[in-house]
């Protein structure tokens, strides 16, 4: 479905004013998502994880290469299937706007599609898909907990049917017991909906508790590309760091 | 509570917005509330002080002070409310256009912006009033072309710094038009700034035309006009100094009433603003729970 071949990004450093004095953060990213596939992205803060979202969600163009959904440019085929790539980010108290209540919040994406007549009765239905009450849709993003909205911003990924959601470190910045909640709610979405996931995050047990592959990003490159099965099969020095860091509680 | 009930429960702001409804309708109906012709001269009651005829006394020249006052609300504070609407309604297009699409877009408005901002504004007023003459068409056309770069300025930074919110770049990501994002997010989020601003400049803009017809660039006389009539007064200051009073109140008075109508709403537009004041006997309250 999606297919990311040879893909570059550079920034200009800060105050310089030659071209050559650039900053690449990604070098030659190449993979590919099969629909219906989750797949994990994993990387340290400063690999580059953020930039390829940004890249393949469109809002950002690539130096090189190209990305594509279904053989078209991201562009085209936004175009052609509206509401069909859907996003949800990490920080959830930007991610909303603070206008917005709830109920508008989750209508706005699906004024793409349909018209507002439509929406009133499914948007009680996406509350309920994501376990939140009814009661909740006449409030504001700052009257809500983090993991109510952040649930909301799911409920608002959902509600054009999407087919495909980026998942930009959206598990990151709520807390464990919230953390667990969510992916169980994501995996359920993922067998319900028929979803094809990219997993953005920097902790590799959400990524092998969500997803069926993961790619290791590493300094602008990709090290490593294992199915979650194969995880401590890995030869590669920075995949095999991060296993061995993660702490087993059984 | 909606922007409305918010703004009706600060004393304050209603009260400078009950002021300048006032001040407009008093403005608009002048003819009618106007006790003397504001044109009209009496030599031989020139600078008297203020008697049933003559609220407010006269000026120089005879001529009744409370009714030019009422007259020059149109000149004034009309021309510059006019003056306003058109700087900023030509700052906002501009502004969340260059901020939006940024790009070339934005490259050509800013390098212009950048162009018209390297004269002081003021010479800019200046220059354009002289080379058009003296009149109140002039000093309007030279205030929106001298300030309007400022405002586009200050829109597009307000409008870049929601451009990096994520709800915006979800509504792009889900495909939402530009038209959408213009209207449902980058309007309503800088509204209020853009409100603040106008509100705290229309203060500005009415010294400024004030200003310009105290040179004697703005109005000419007969027509009545605060700035005019402070000039006016100012000749006769040592010996009549209290005539300076009422042009200088009334333009103190609408000046303070726009800025704190600015204050105000820019407070309300955040929605994360709660009203903090302490309720008469909430701490009455609060020290007896103490005392128990």
């Amino acid at each position: 479905m999606l297919k990311v071949q040879n893909v570059y990004k550079s920034y200009p450093k800060a105050g310089s004013l030659f071209k050559k004095n650039r900053f690449t953060v990604l070098s030659g990213i190449s993979f590919e998502i099969k629909e219906g596939e989750c797949v994990g992205l994993i990387g340290e803060s400063g690999s580059g994880k953020s930039t390829l979202s940004r890249l393949i969600m469109d809002l950002e163009k690539p130096d090189e290469g190209t990305i594509t959904l279904e053989g078209e440019s991201i562009p085209v085929w936004k175009k052609k299937n509206p509401g069909e790539i859907s996003v949800v980010f990490q920080d959830y108290t930007s991610s909303v706007n603070p206008r917005f209540t709830v109920e508008e919040a989750i209508i706005e994406p699906m004024l793409v599609k349909e018209n507002i007549a439509k929406t009133a009765t499914k948007v009680t239905q996406l509350l309920d898909r994501v376990a939140l009450p009814s009661k909740l849709l006449q409030r504001y993003p700052h009257e809500l907990s983090g993991g109510q909205l952040q649930r909301v911003c799911i409920a608002r990924a959902i509600s054009t049917n999407p087919r495909f959601i980026i998942l930009d470190e959206a598990i990151s910045s709520l807390d464990v017991s919230v953390q667990a909640q969510i992916l169980d709610l994501l995996k359920e979405l993922r067998a319900d909906l028929n979803l094809t996931y990219l997993f953005i995050a920097h902790d590799l047990q959400a990524v092998a508790s969500l997803c069926d592959k993961v790619l290791f990003l590493y300094k602008g490159k990709i090290e490593e590309e294992l199915l979650v099965t194969d995880l401590a099969k890995t030869e590669n020095q920075y995949a095999k760091k991060l296993v061995s860091s993660v702490i087993t509680f059984d | 509570m909606n922007v409305w009930g918010k703004f009706k429960s600060s004393k304050l702001a209603i009260g400078c917005l009950i002021l300048l409804v006032i001040i407009v309708l008093l403005g608009v109906m002048a003819p009618l509330v106007a006790p003397n012709d504001p044109v009209e001269t009496n030599v031989r009651e020139k600078l008297s002080g203020s008697s049933l005829q003559y609220p407010f006394g006269t000026d120089q020249l005879g001529r009744c002070v409370l009714s030019r006052l009422l007259y020059g609300i149109r000149t004034t504070v009309g021309m510059s409310i006019l003056t306003m609407i058109i700087t900023i309604s030509i700052g906002t297009i501009l502004g969340v256009v260059a901020g939006y699409f940024r790009g070339w877009v934005d490259e050509m408005v800013m390098r212009l912006c950048d162009v018209m901002l390297s004269f002081p504004s003021e010479v800019m007023i200046l220059a354009i009033v002289g080379m058009l003459g003296p009149g109140l068409e002039n000093i309007i056309i030279a205030n929106i072309i001298a300030k309007w770069a400022w405002y586009t300025r200050m829109i597009r930074a307000i409008v870049v710094q929601y451009m990096g919110k994520n709800y915006i770049h979800f509504a792009k990501v889900v495909g939402c038009s530009p038209l959408h994002i213009m209207k449902k997010h980058l309007f309503p989020g800088a509204l209020g700034e853009i409100v603040v601003l106008a509100s705290l400049d229309t203060g500005t803009v009415i010294l400024s035309v004030s200003a310009l017809s105290f040179l004697g660039l703005g109005v000419q006389a007969p027509t009545p006009e605060w700035g005019m009539m402070l000039n006016e007064a100012k000749n006769i200051m040592i010996t009549h100094p209290t005539k300076m009073l009422p042009p200088g109140i009334a333009i103190l008075l609408v000046v303070s009433a726009f800025n704190f109508i600015g204050d105000k709403v820019r407070d309300i537009m955040d929605p994360k603003y709660v009203d903090r004041r302490v309720k008469k006997g909430d701490f009455a309250k609060s020290r007896k729970s103490i005392s128990n």
